[in-house]
């Protein structure tokens, strides 16, 4: 009863555990106990606590590995498991799996019964109660980070939600007053007199409206997420379709690497042009300097996907995280809602999008879809 | 030739919008009316016949595709191009398939708006 109480008052996951373990060492007379959490791959212990080793030992010998042997068999078999030797020289064995309901999270397991030759039924028992003990800590550890997960998710898209509309009724509203001015501007330059300064100045204000359009137009894509209409199609002509509208200085070269019987996949060919285009956008202005941009469309065993990479600036790795994030940027210009459209757009059209980049060296962004499903 | 002027009616509740394109369309020797509603636009073809009706969707009252759709039900427009802040609005389509004219979205492309309205007005080689 003091175990539980002392367990629902500790709130780190990993303090709760090592609790248990060291439990399990005193009321089970061992001289040693362990308790390992398997990671998400199954492969390994993303968790391994001990009691009764010197830290220095642990830290030497580290946690075993998930295999085969005795530790592997109570994951796989799923039930207590007691032996008189666990092999020459190493005494007594008692392990449980942890389990709630049929899945098994790891394993709780002491060794050498002080006091006695082996471990009883009674202390097979109490073994299981702790067991079961660590495996509601763990499934309460997952839970409330799925939970927290889920709010900030949650969280994102209200904040995009209301960005959109915020966005939309914006970039609506500028529409119009842009459009008078760009009417007055044209309107000027029929009837003034041919004069350098006054062509200068006009040309100014038709390049800035021009400007001022192009920002409305990118809130505008954003407020109006629509729903893809999925088609069977092809990424490399979206590649080149995109190539065609992205303007880039000829201090930029593009480099192309299309593997044009790739299959095709179901996606809606203008969202994802979208995507594309914000990567090739991306690639020139990450490099003022000049440098090289390429693009390339391949396949790997369950998706195809489209990739530009550049030779530029690099996001530095603080920033990586923050990239797709809305209102998020690092440019002089520009409002910060290509990635976090390019994301929604991907997720969208079921697909994913991943960055690699090297301060310095550059960026290469992707985005992958899986392969379409044949007949 | 003053006789010859061609007639365009601009429909747009934005002042400064209808303002600027008069300014253009007149530098252009065309005759312009305006109407800052669908149903001031629906009444002012009434009582006359212009050669061009160019007309924003989104209006006060009833609507341009509204003003559109009565124009054309009561003959009382040949040539109507209508135009839009909002690009994916709905009612783009249906605009575009009842007036035959692609619609133009705001900002305008004036030499593009000049352009259609020569050939929907029939100047064709008149400057």
């Amino acid at each position: 009863m003091q175990t539980s109480l002392a367990l629902t008052t500790e709130r780190s996951l990993e303090r709760v555990l090592q609790k248990i373990a060291e439990v399990a060492r005193n009321v089970l007379g061992a001289r040693y106990a362990a308790l390992g959490v398997i990671d998400e791959s199954g492969t390994g212990l993303s968790q391994f606590l001990t009691a009764g080793t010197a830290e220095a030992r642990k830290g030497a010998s580290g946690p075993p590995p998930m295999g085969t042997d005795v530790l592997g068999l109570l994951i796989t078999e799923r039930r207590p498991l007691r032996l008189r030797t666990l092999a020459p020289h190493l005494g007594s064995f008692l392990g449980v799996p942890i389990m709630v309901r049929d899945r098994a999270y790891g394993s709780l397991y002491v060794t050498e019964k002080q006091g006695a030759e082996e471990f009883s039924e009674t202390d097979e028992l109490l073994a299981v109660v702790l067991a079961s003990q660590a495996a509601i800590a763990i499934e309460n550890a997952y839970a409330a980070q799925a939970l927290r997960e889920a709010q900030e998710e949650l969280v994102r898209k209200e904040k995009l939600a209301m960005l959109g509309q915020l966005a939309g009724g914006v970039g609506h509203e500028l529409r119009t007053p842009l459009g008078v001015i760009k009417n007055s501007v044209y309107y000027l330059n029929m009837i003034l007199p041919h004069d350098e300064k006054i062509r200068k100045h006009l040309g100014i204000l038709d390049r800035e409206v021009a400007n001022s359009d192009r920002i409305v137009t990118e809130l505008l894509d954003f407020a109006r997420v629509k729903a893809p209409v999925r088609e069977a199609a092809s990424l490399v002509s979206i590649v080149r379709a995109a190539l065609q509208q992205v303007s880039r200085p000829e201090s930029v070269t593009v480099q192309l690497a299309l593997a044009e019987s790739i299959p095709a996949v179901l996606i809606d060919a203008h969202q994802v042009g979208q995507i594309l285009l914000n990567f090739l956008q991306n690639a020139v202005q990450a490099m003022p300097d000049g440098g090289r941009v390429t693009v390339s469309v391949g396949e790997d065993r369950e998706s195809v996907f489209a990739a530009v990479e550049d030779t530029g600036v690099g996001v530095p790795p603080e920033n990586l995280a923050k990239i797709f994030q809305p209102l998020f940027t690092t440019k002089a210009k520009g409002i910060g809602l290509g990635l976090a459209l390019a994301r929604d757009l991907a997720e969208a059209n079921g697909g994913r999008i991943t960055v690699e980049s090297t301060v310095g060296q550059g960026s290469r962004f992707a985005v992958h879809f899986e392969k379409a499903a044949h007949a | 030739m003053p006789s010859a002027r061609k007639t365009i009616l601009v429909v747009d509740d934005d002042p400064g919008m209808a303002d600027t394109l008069t300014d253009i369309f007149q530098a252009n020797q065309y005759e312009v009316a305006i109407a800052y509603s669908g149903d001031a636009a629906v009444s002012m073809t009434r009582r006359r016949a212009y050669d061009l009706v160019l007309m924003d969707i989104q209006l006060p009252g009833i609507n341009g595709v509204q003003a559109l759709t009565a124009m054309k039900a009561e003959g009382l427009a040949k040539h109507v191009i209508m135009m839009t802040a909002h690009t994916r609005d709905e009612l783009v389509e249906e605009a575009e398939k009842r007036s035959g004219f692609p619609v133009l979205a705001k900002p305008l492309d004036l030499e593009r708006v000049l352009s259609l309205a020569t050939s929907a007005t029939g100047r064709a080689g008149e400057d």
